[in-house]
């Protein structure tokens, strides 16, 4: 097993609670992502030190001492990586000093006087301090207090996005209007509060059976696709590789580096029975506290031998998870291939396999059947592209009477020939 | 030496022309122990004479006690008459070894469990290498020494022997995998040693396989009323019992055989089912409660771990699930088989304890059969019709030359 490594010091995006709300929204539109600032000069971890004596009177404002903190601005909520900028005014300082939330989160002793600092996701009110010592001993203090948004009840409406791609003859459409959307909820045609197109960040959980069946080559293909995968990403992706049979055999941290991703498998072997649901309700659940676009990408032949859960089990979280299963099919059997097993017979595991199959489209992915194992990468690929060219789609439903009642959803457009595919609904639960 | 008991054994030996495709199954097996008289002398060809030539040094190899070196001569020879005769080569090949095995059983019976063992492995071997008929003459042949020996069993150490040999043969047959065949062997071994508990609950394994649970079922009532204790007898009859159904008293043996205090993985699959049955009840809190107790006992199945998380999630309680979720990546992969691949796997592990004494009763036997080889010439005697009475001709008695030699 690989210990979690240390964030990357790219910014992270902006906070979205683990079930996209109203705050989502509210988030996205106070342009959060403009105070995480790329290409920080400097940056270092927040480590806990005894605050400053003044910092335990009152607080300094903001400029009151020629010391200015010039981002982020007071008031604005702030999120993950920020880029904390100072002015030190008229006097040059000999070493400035940067405080998070009482911890000291790093030091400065020349220009420019900008620091990247990690503040966390969660939805608290932040406080950055800065001190300022001057060459004879003098110290400056300002400080700014990023507030949690504020969201009254009222509106923590849930927001459902629906991730959308467009083909027109097997290729993808990207030149698609907001206006040409038309949204139906049980029916209803929705208002689209969201849309967005191309390149939004995505979170996959990279699931690879490597049960008996993998031993060898068919492992080491499964792992190139995998890394050809997270070699695609683009900056605010990530990933986590999880490789299964009847256990988890082998799994890493969530990362945007695709050595790190496989760092460690050179050994990786395969062996025992093979656990499809079991570990695909243990993706989803994994994907429960990451933000954005959350993406499972199963490869497996799908025989399911050794689960305790059923897929019917596995698609009721599924469902609720608004996740995107793919599907690598590592078989180009037809399902109702005779396999029975200690526990299940063959109706039983034809119906599994049904049901996979049925999870993985009404969730928006979608099933690519590859007949060698050295198609995997292709395949990855395949995925990887079109989740590039989705289109992102939220609306408030407008019925919504929170009693887990099934809403099935239609997405149409108005321009011929395109053809959709999108989650096929949701429960509107409590 | 008189043929009709030569003939008698080559009965028991030789594949039926009906059953060219397959070994007969016991109640095609012919009636052994009736004398058998031939109606019109019977010549012999050419190339059956030289095969058993080469069969008798094959069986010297054996009783040398080189049992590969054995196996591997004698495949490359069935491999060269197939190839040279497609067309005749299983019936060459069947007399041939007919004639001599029939006379050193004659001459030794004993040396039968050496001489099945070794047609066991040439079973695997024509079946590892895909020789399909030779592997069906292979499987023929030690099939007819075995049944030889169960007839010839008389004292109740005998039995229990041929009982093991019965058992070696099914453990092989399971390595093919011919469960079906094996289920065949191990049941007529279990009528020599009904008291065998862990033949009985191998039996059982492979009757539900074959989609007969009620003669299973009887088979682990047989198990368990002369061994109550014996646990995965329960565990296998409390699963057939379930069902799908959480309560009952399937339900509560799986609980105690959960719970009972062993960690194997008998106690596994038991926490598993248990587990499994009240999650499709939909009964969350007493799936969570039971598996919270469970889990003390197998802190590093990931498997209960992830059905924690599912309860948990199921019953919105989802920090619990996210943390047993955590705990599941947490868990270090065991390194060895997994508990309901032991269950589920065909029950080769419950039948080496017999198949290992069948080896080593027969490793004693092999002087028997180089006495046998010894009392009995080369040369197999021209075929005539047999006179009352000379079945069962005594040890020793000699062959004449066969004339037939090229």
């Amino acid at each position: 097993m690989t210990e979690p490594r240390p964030s990357r010091a790219a910014p992270r995006r902006p906070w979205r609670s683990p079930r996209p709300t109203a705050r989502c929204l509210l988030a996205a539109f106070l342009g959060l992502p403009l105070l995480a600032l790329p290409g920080a000069a400097q940056s270092a971890p927040a480590t806990r030190q005894p605050a400053p004596a003044s910092a335990a009177g009152l607080a300094p404002s903001n400029g009151a001492s020629g010391l200015v903190i010039v981002s982020p601005p007071a008031g604005a909520p702030a999120f993950g990586a920020i880029e904390v900028v100072v002015d030190p005014g008229s006097s040059a300082p000999r070493r400035v000093e940067f405080w998070f939330n009482g911890i000291k989160a790093g030091e400065l002793t020349r220009p420019p006087w900008k620091l990247t600092i990690d503040t966390g996701e969660e939805n608290i009110e932040r406080r950055l301090r800065v001190v300022a010592t001057a060459a004879g001993g003098q110290r400056r203090e300002a400080e700014v207090v990023l507030p949690p948004i504020q969201v009254d009840d009222e509106l923590d409406l849930p927001l459902q996005q629906l991730y959308i791609t467009a083909s027109r003859d097997g290729q993808p459409v990207a030149d698609l209007a907001r206006r040409e959307f038309r949204v139906l909820d049980m029916g209803n045609r929705q208002e689209i509060v969201t849309f967005e197109h191309g390149d939004i960040p995505l979170t996959a959980a990279l699931l690879i059976d490597s049960s008996l069946s993998m031993r060898g080559a068919p492992l080491r293909a499964a792992l190139a696709g995998a890394h050809s995968f997270a070699s695609g990403m683009a900056e605010l992706d990530e990933a986590m590789l999880l490789l299964f049979s009847d256990r988890v055999m082998y799994h890493t941290a969530w990362t945007g580096d695709p050595d790190e991703l496989l760092s460690g498998l050179e050994g990786a072997e395969a062996r025992g029975g093979s656990a499809v649901n079991d570990h695909l309700f243990l993706a989803l659940q994994l994907l429960e506290k990451r933000q954005g676009r959350r993406v499972v990408i199963l490869l497996s032949d799908g025989v399911d031998v050794e689960s305790l859960l059923a897929a019917a089990q596995v698609n009721e979280i599924a469902v609720r998870s608004q996740a995107l299963i793919y599907w690598i099919r590592a078989s180009a059997e037809p399902f109702d291939l005779l396999q029975r097993s200690a526990w299940r017979n063959v109706v039983e595991h034809s119906a599994e396999i049904r049901q996979l199959a049925a999870m993985v489209d009404a969730s928006g992915g979608r099933r690519i059947d590859i007949a060698r194992y050295e198609d995997a990468e292709g395949a990855f690929q395949q995925i990887l592209t079109e989740l590039r060219e989705q289109y992102v789609v939220g609306f408030y439903p407008k019925r919504s009477r929170r009693d887990g009642a099934w809403h099935p959803i239609r997405v149409e457009v108005e321009t011929k020939g395109v053809g959709l595919r999108t989650r096929e609904g949701y429960y509107d639960d409590p | 030496m008189g043929f009709g008991v030569l003939l008698e054994v080559a009965m028991v030996v030789l594949p039926s022309p009906a059953a060219a495709g397959e070994p007969p199954t016991g109640a095609e097996r012919p009636a052994v122990g009736q004398p058998f008289t031939l109606p019109e002398p019977i010549v012999l060809a050419p190339q059956v004479e030289e095969l058993a030539l080469r069969y008798r040094e094959v069986f010297r190899t054996l009783a040398s006690g080189d049992r590969n070196a054995a196996v591997g001569r004698a495949a490359a020879l069935e491999m060269e008459a197939l190839a040279a005769d497609p067309r005749n080569a299983i019936e060459w090949l069947s007399q041939a070894d007919a004639f001599l095995l029939g006379s050193y059983l004659a001459a030794r019976p004993d040396c039968a469990l050496p001489l099945a063992q070794f047609y066991q492995r040439l079973v695997l071997a024509h079946a590892t290498q895909r020789r399909y008929p030779l592997f069906q003459r292979a499987l023929h042949v030690a099939d007819g020494l075995l049944v030889r020996m169960r007839l010839a069993s008389s004292s109740q150490d005998e039995r229990r022997l041929t009982a093991d040999a019965y058992s070696g043969f099914a453990a092989d047959l399971l390595t093919i995998p011919a469960p079906t065949r094996a289920a065949e062997m191990l049941d007529l071994g279990l009528e020599l040693a009904p008291e065998d508990v862990d033949g009985n609950v191998a039996l059982s394994i492979l009757l539900l396989r074959d989609r007969r649970p009620d003669d299973a079922e009887s088979r682990l009532d047989r198990v368990l009323k002369k061994q109550p204790g014996h646990r995965e007898a329960r565990l296998r009859r409390a699963l057939m019992r379930a069902g799908f159904s959480a309560d009952g008293r399937a339900g509560q043996e799986l609980e105690k055989l959960a719970t009972a205090g062993e960690s194997d993985w008998i106690a596994l699959v038991a926490a598993q089912e248990r587990a499994r049955r009240l999650l499709a009840t939909g009964d969350y809190d007493k799936s969570i409660a039971f598996l919270d107790r469970v889990l003390e006992r197998f802190p590093a199945d990931s498997s209960l771990r992830v059905t924690l998380a599912f309860a948990s999630a199921r019953s919105s309680r989802r920090a619990e699930a996210y943390l047993a979720a955590q705990s599941a990546l947490a868990t270090k992969a065991a390194t060895g088989e997994g508990a309901r691949r032991v269950f589920a796997e065909l029950p080769i592990r419950l039948l080496r304890e017999q198949a290992a004494r069948a080896a080593a009763a027969a490793e004693t036997r092999l002087a028997s059969l180089a006495a046998a080889l010894d009392s009995v010439p080369s040369f197999p005697a021209p075929l005539e019709p047999a006179t009352p009475g000379s079945a069962g001709a005594p040890d020793g008695a000699a062959l004449a030359p066969t004339g037939l030699g090229r």
